[in-house]
């Protein structure tokens, strides 16, 4: 097409390129008549890419652009992005018989605002994302957390229940190995009976299984026997946790047997790995620290459970490869097991902070710490007033001598009547895993900054 | 054969995806690499049609909120609206259906429009919640879409075309 020397462009048109201190060589007029047919292109056209455009395409593209645009007077549209790459602003001008399109090259102004605006936007989606992250995090965690004090609760229940078994089957004398066998047979039920149930549920047929348990041996006169029963039932609870919580994705299957030197449990298990909310806080809560699978862990607090109870237990651990299987086979020798005494426990008591310690220095050290804070403390030796005491008031925070068998079973209980606050312990926890349960964090250095540190007050 | 020209703004707020569905639409084509808009982008796409082929000139405006004066100019001539929102942000969501208060008002109260929630390949991470949508389907076509995969793209889009 041949340019025109001298083109004649409305008065409007010149008068906006004054304004716009803008000569025609910088920008582009590309000129159509009222049907939009192309009459002639003026100024820089290969600037923005329109020289080598055919008339026809030309007279779509800017009739397409300038759809619905008034052209009585200049109309504007800012910062248009053509097909073609180049952004323009672009005004309308027209005089009787032609309009005018005038374009003028913003692409450095563009790019600039792009660059600002492209970081704003990507900073506030970023944030947005975090955010919900975030809120995600919050809203499982605080599931976690009901879900957690309920599994924990359950656990104290369980842990609770033998306790008590224990106080009050030593109170009573004997029971023969038939009572024994029955005992071990009944066992079973709640895991049949319960394999689909709730951890609660089950918790709950448990603690009514030990209160029958209790009711058999209290008719039955061989101390003995009773020992050993009462090492059984409470080597069975959390077996019977264990299983219930592997029935909620896998099978699990447990057989006792027993004679007049041993018992034996063999508790089998196939399928996939413990994956339930349930049983995966279970495992995760009482051992963290442990570099093994949710299973295997499962065993090993099964039979430090055991362990607990003073009986000789042998393991012996078959994890299968692949399908996941796993063999526990524990075997407790029929004797009298070793329980700690109950004695009376110290315990220090402001509004905040309970110490629960025989050890002088070790109550006197966190005694001092708490009142340099201004808490107040006295000095207590009843148990069961302050377990009462405990759940009318309970405290934010109970410090206690975990190598104190009187101060755990103190915690033990609280746990049970439902005492949801921290739990600190004294000196390093080098117990078993249910004692371990019992306890939020532990204050290894019995110095100032040690307790501040496990205390959480900097 | 001859064809109409029919103009389309995309509108919504910003992030919602408005660039991602027409390059989805036009191109086939999908970048997870967020580019902002500046202005307005033009892009046209050719619908065939037995009587007549539709040629669509689509605006993607800038996102925002709200529509500015800048935005406003864009709407001119316009044959049609596709809000769009994104389905992870339920912010964005009252956002398209507020400008698309401010369209009607600027053109005309029956400028056809559907609304496309974009980002369904990210269910669930969607705050947008199907009651809400049930509600807004009473008064406006609703299409959840996702520029990723290619889902509920080119229905809306469509369903706009047949209003136009």
């Amino acid at each position: 097409m041949k340019l025109p020397t001298t083109p004649k462009l409305p008065n409007t048109l010149l008068n906006s390129l004054d304004e716009l201190r803008l000569k025609l060589e910088e920008c582009c007029v590309v000129e159509f008549d009222a049907s939009w047919q192309l009459i002639a292109r003026h100024g820089n056209v290969s600037r923005f890419a329109l020289h080598d455009l055919a008339d026809a395409d030309l007279s779509q593209l800017f009739q397409a652009l300038c759809m619905g645009l008034p052209r009585t007077r200049g109309a504007e549209l800012k910062h248009v992005g053509l097909p073609n790459g180049v952004t323009v602003d672009l005004r309308l001008y027209s005089s009787k018989l032609s309009v005018f399109v005038l374009l003028v090259d913003v692409r450095e102004e563009v790019e600039k605002a792009r660059n600002w605006q492209q970081n704003a936007q990507e900073t506030e989606l970023l944030s947005y994302e975090k955010s919900r992250e975030l809120r995600k995090t919050r809203t499982r965690g605080q599931t976690l957390k009901s879900q957690n004090i309920e599994l924990r609760r359950n656990l104290w229940l369980a842990h609770a229940a033998h306790d008590l078994l224990l106080i009050q089957l030593t109170a009573h004398v004997g029971a023969d190995q038939t009572a024994l066998l029955e005992l071990l047979s009944h066992a079973r039920e709640p895991l049949q009976k319960h394999k689909a149930g709730s951890l609660s549920e089950l918790i709950d047929m448990l603690r009514l299984c030990v209160a029958d348990r209790i009711d058999i041996a209290a008719r039955n006169p061989q101390q003995s026997a009773l020992h050993s029963t009462l090492r059984a039932t409470s080597a069975l609870l959390p077996l019977l946790v264990f299983a219930h919580a592997r029935n909620l994705n896998a099978n699990a299957s447990l057989n006792l047997s027993a004679d007049a030197h041993a018992l034996r449990a063999e508790l089998t298990t196939s399928g996939s790995d413990l994956n339930s909310v349930e049983s995966a806080l279970l495992w995760e809560r009482l051992l963290p620290d442990r570099d093994l699978s949710k299973s295997e862990m499962a065993l090993l607090l099964t039979a430090d459970r055991l362990d607990d109870f003073g009986g000789r237990t042998t393991r012996s651990f078959n994890a299968g490869a692949g399908n996941g299987e796993l063999k526990l086979t524990l075997s407790l020798p029929l004797e009298k097991p070793v329980i700690p005494e109950q004695t009376r426990v110290q315990i220090a008591v402001g509004a905040l902070f309970w110490v629960l310690s025989q050890r002088d220095e070790q109550l006197f050290a966190v005694r001092q710490f708490i009142q340099k804070r201004g808490f107040q403390m006295q000095q207590h030796f009843d148990t069961e007033a302050m377990l009462k005491r405990l759940i009318a008031h309970p405290p934010q925070v109970i410090i206690a001598d975990a190598s104190d068998a009187a101060a755990v079973k103190f915690v033990f209980r609280a746990r049970a009547e439902g005492y949801v606050g921290r739990t600190l312990s004294l000196g390093s926890l080098n117990a078993s895993a249910g004692i371990k349960a019992v306890f939020d964090a532990q204050c290894v250095q019995l110095s100032e900054a040690g307790i501040a540190e496990a205390l959480g007050l900097g | 054969m001859s064809e109409i020209t029919r103009k389309i703004c995309m509108l919504g707020d910003f992030g919602v995806g408005k660039t991602s569905l027409v390059e989805r639409f036009v191109k086939q084509a999908f970048s997870a690499k967020y580019q902002t808009t500046v202005g307005v982008q033009i892009h046209t796409k050719i619908i065939e049609r037995p009587e007549r082929n539709l040629k669509l000139v689509l605006w993607d405006v800038a996102g925002k909120n709200a529509l500015d004066g800048v935005r406003l100019s864009y709407l001119q001539g316009a044959g049609g609206v596709i809000v769009v929102a994104d389905g992870t942000r339920e912010a964005t969501l009252r956002s398209a259906l507020y400008v698309l208060m401010q369209a009607r008002q600027e053109t005309r109260a029956d400028l056809p429009a559907v609304l496309l929630v974009n980002k369904l390949d990210r269910l669930n991470d969607w705050e947008v919640t199907p009651a809400a949508l049930l509600e807004i389907r009473k008064s406006l076509p609703v299409f959840e879409a996702s520029a990723l995969s290619g889902e509920g793209v080119a229905s809306g889009f469509d369903s706009l075309c047949e209003r136009l």
